[in-house]
């Protein structure tokens, strides 16, 4: 898995690649835990780049996401591929996160 | 240690942890491609796998080191695979978990493994035999 980091206007953006799973979310969850800490309160996540997730990958994401919902933010998704986004379908999770066709469309209306 | 015991099928043991994920996605990522199933397959029953051995890793052994035996089987369209461990008694098939909550603050954060595995194989079933968990596990190929 590889791990972008930019941000675009103050907002943090954080572009993933390869497999989210038992061997690799804590590198994710390290950086999530990083901008939680630096009080952020919205997050675009890239899973454009994405071609699986299991559980433990989507615990790091609802970890975050009830972290910065109290903050008034939110995790915001961005270009989930077919496999992922049936998994997040499965588990509810897309109730549970807004998710975009690009990080041109999260962005829109992000807060600072 | 992989072991290969027939034509369609092999077996791996590894130790219980973590870190042995990869080495069990390789595994079954081999045989299914041996096997003529497609990726999308291989994925789906990658990702019931290690959600199967995650539990075993976090929860069989606690305070001990222990392992995970997996048997591979093909017969026809039909992949079974076979998860032993010699930790505390869990079955897995009598856990549910409620999904239908829309805030997120509800929404546990557990659960999730033994939910994916059932929406990824076409039959789960469970026994304890002789002092293991013995998880099965079919998927078909079409």
């Amino acid at each position: 898995m590889d791990i972008n980091q930019t941000s675009i206007d103050n907002v943090p953006i954080v572009s993933v690649s390869g497999r989210i799973d038992g061997n690799t979310y804590q590198d994710l969850e390290t950086i999530l835990n990083e901008l939680i800490d630096q009080n952020k309160s919205d997050i675009v996540l890239d899973l454009e780049g994405v071609v699986y997730i299991s559980s433990v990958g989507l615990r790091v994401l609802l970890a975050t996401q009830k972290k910065v919902r109290p903050r008034k933010g939110e995790v915001k998704l961005v270009s989930l591929q077919p496999f992922v986004r049936e998994v997040f379908e499965m588990t509810g999770f897309t109730r549970l996160f807004s998710i975009y066709p690009n990080q041109g469309e999260a962005l829109r209306g992000a807060k600072l | 240690m992989i072991v290969m015991t027939m034509e369609n099928e092999q077996e791996i043991t590894v130790a219980a942890t973590i870190e042995q994920i990869p080495v069990i996605s390789d595994f079954i990522e081999h045989l299914m491609s041996l096997a003529d199933f497609d990726s999308r397959k291989i994925m789906e029953v990658q990702l019931a796998l290690e959600e199967a051995c995650t539990n075993v890793a976090k929860y069989a052994y606690p305070g001990k080191d222990g392992t995970i035996h997996i048997v591979a089987r093909v017969h026809g369209d039909r992949l079974e695979l076979i998860i032993e461990d010699e930790g505390t008694p869990f079955d897995p098939t009598s856990h549910t978990v409620d999904l239908s909550q829309d805030d997120t603050k509800d929404r546990p954060v557990g659960g999730l493994g033994i939910h994916l595995i059932r929406c990824y194989v076409d039959r789960m079933s469970f026994e304890f035999r002789d002092g293991k968990n013995v998880l099965t596990l079919v998927k078909k190929k079409a």
